[in-house]
């Protein structure tokens, strides 16, 4: 078994690159869509995005077929929908640069996926011997996990809206937050009002107040603006 | 609509709702809590007892704030920690881990690769999962210094929050005051309140906020509850609250990559499971904003440079 080229890191680092992109881009739709901001898109990914992952998974399905002959459906098929955290098995293996009292502390890591144990498995079975070998295919793996994570995760996407668990609460509105904080979050009339640039405080009235020169008034601005065109 | 507001107190309401928290929920080990699905609640048996969670990525300042943070509290016997350590550990562990940490058994640490990183959203989504039961519940950054018998003060300001609160739930929030490395580890705290203000929309739509000092007028305080002042919005990188928080509304695991948003998110989120939020009348603790020591690597820049 010949190890991953250089350049093909490389490549699947790119990959890894642009699936945190689209992570990202899905997981601020899912952020406006708790606003019901639906200029924003659904939290599926759009047709475009959709096309870039599934001929990353293509490229990456046969990739791993012809390095690692068996192992690309079973990794494909990995789902990290619900995280689950293990106590740390080596527990204690700090290292020697690390202050001894760190290796007393509860120690945990994330429950490894099914591509790390498979890797593992791989790697002692294929009796790989250069360290050089060992640590590209390490790092092939690891960027393959995260791609594949990211991936899951943007499949479970399309099939998921914001859930009631980590949705809006039952007790009070959206529209009251909306009224009480003085800021429109989404929509053609997203706005912030003036109390709310000022948090709810004035600089005459109540026990805490702001600074005078800290208020933002239209009036301030207008004044300034003026300025600044005759000037 | 804004500021304090005493009609909607209701002391009986709010007892309910501590008695509720402080119900039958028998005491659930970490492992239990680590795998099962269902949220856990304040026991008994952790009445007092404060869980800090902390997110870390790549920040030497940690190791110093968990030992400050142990320093200045009043018990620290009743702290429990929670870090999400995003290090890269070969080379991090030369800076980051060189000072001992106190009361190690008290301290939870989730270790993932940096690279492994999915902002800060994530880190405290998965901090979370380290709450343990613990009566209040504590968020803040890994570059942040306390104020003596913090623990004491934050128990105390939520326990006035919670009796004029709408629904006997309050959360103490605000942006703390900065300090400086340059200034050593003689860091001088600014303990002026400070309240969160609304300033713009981004250009991914998403509210920002600032802090700013505010002036206290004691003399028109006639009643020692009156001490906390409603603020509008919620601050990830202080917020002090029942442990029941973290089953009431936990972090979405959905916002990776996701920096500006979080705030805005988890405050409409709060806000309508019935919390209220409040400024502390003094700052306890207080946050490095630089953030000029934080280690960076080419692709961590790739990823966070974008949020």
């Amino acid at each position: 078994m010949s190890s991953p080229s250089t350049q093909k890191v490389q490549e699947i680092t790119g990959h890894l690159c642009r699936y945190l992109q689209l992570q990202r881009m899905v997981a601020q739709r899912r952020a406006h869509l708790l606003f019901g901001e639906t200029a924003a898109g659904d939290v599926v990914l759009k047709t475009q995005e959709a096309k870039i992952v599934q001929a990353d998974l293509t490229k990456l399905e046969s990739f791993l077929a012809r390095q690692w002959e068996g192992i690309a459906p079973q990794l494909l098929s990995v789902n990290t929908r619900e995280v689950t955290i293990d106590r740390d098995p080596t527990h204690g293996c700090w290292g020697s640069r690390v202050h001894a009292s760190w290796a007393k502390t509860q120690s945990f890591v994330l429950r490894p996926t099914g591509v790390k144990l498979l890797f593992n498995v791989l790697v002692q079975s294929a009796g790989l011997k250069a360290a050089q070998e060992l640590k590209e295919a390490e790092s092939a793996a690891t960027v393959l996990r995260n791609i594949l994570a990211a991936a899951s995760d943007t499949k479970d996407f399309t099939r998921e809206r914001t859930s009631n668990r980590f949705g809006l609460g039952h007790v009070r509105t959206l529209r009251e937050y909306q009224k009480f904080c003085g800021v429109t979050f989404a929509g053609p009339g997203r706005q912030i009002s003036q109390p709310a640039k000022n948090g709810g405080l004035s600089t005459d009235k109540g026990m805490f107040r702001l600074p005078k020169e800290s208020v933002t008034s239209a009036g301030l601005a207008a004044a300034l603006a003026a300025l600044a065109a005759n000037n | 609509m804004y500021g304090i507001n005493h009609s909607d107190a209701n002391d009986c309401e709010a007892q309910n709702q501590r008695t509720k928290y402080m119900s039958s929920q028998r005491p659930r080990s970490l492992e239990q809590n680590v795998t099962a699905r269902a949220p856990i609640e304040p026991s008994p048996r952790n009445a007092a007892t404060i869980f800090v969670a902390i997110p870390a990525f790549r920040d030497p300042e940690c190791q110093r704030t968990i030992a400050n943070l142990f320093a200045q509290a009043k018990e620290p016997e009743r702290i429990h920690v929670g870090i999400c350590a995003q290090y890269s550990w070969d080379e991090d562990s030369t800076s980051c881990f060189v000072e001992p940490v106190p009361r190690p058994t008290q301290v939870k640490i989730l270790r993932l690769d940096a690279a492994d990183a999915r902002g800060p959203s994530w880190a405290r989504y998965l901090t979370q999962k380290l709450y343990d039961g613990e009566a209040y519940y504590l968020q803040i950054d890994s570059h942040t210094r306390f104020t003596k018998d913090w623990d004491d003060q934050l128990i105390g300001f939520h326990s006035q929050c919670v009796k004029i609160s709408s629904h006997g739930k309050a959360i103490i929030t605000s942006y703390p005051a900065g300090y400086s490395l340059s200034s050593g580890e003689q860091v001088s705290l600014d303990e002026r309140p400070t309240i969160l203000r609304a300033t713009t929309f981004d250009d991914d739509g998403f509210l920002r906020l600032k802090s700013t000092i505010v002036e206290a007028v004691q003399d028109s305080c006639p009643q020692q509850d009156a001490k906390c002042v409603r603020s509008l919005f919620w601050a990830a990188g202080f917020a002090f609250t029942s442990g029941s928080a973290i089953a009431d509304c936990p972090y979405d695991p959905h916002h990776k990559s996701l920096f500006f948003g979080e705030e805005q998110c988890m405050s409409a989120r709060l806000w309508t499971h019935g919390y209220d939020f409040y400024a502390p009348p003094k700052q306890v603790t207080s946050c490095d904003q630089e953030r000029r020591f934080t280690l960076c690597r080419c692709v961590e820049v790739v990823v966070f440079t974008h949020m």
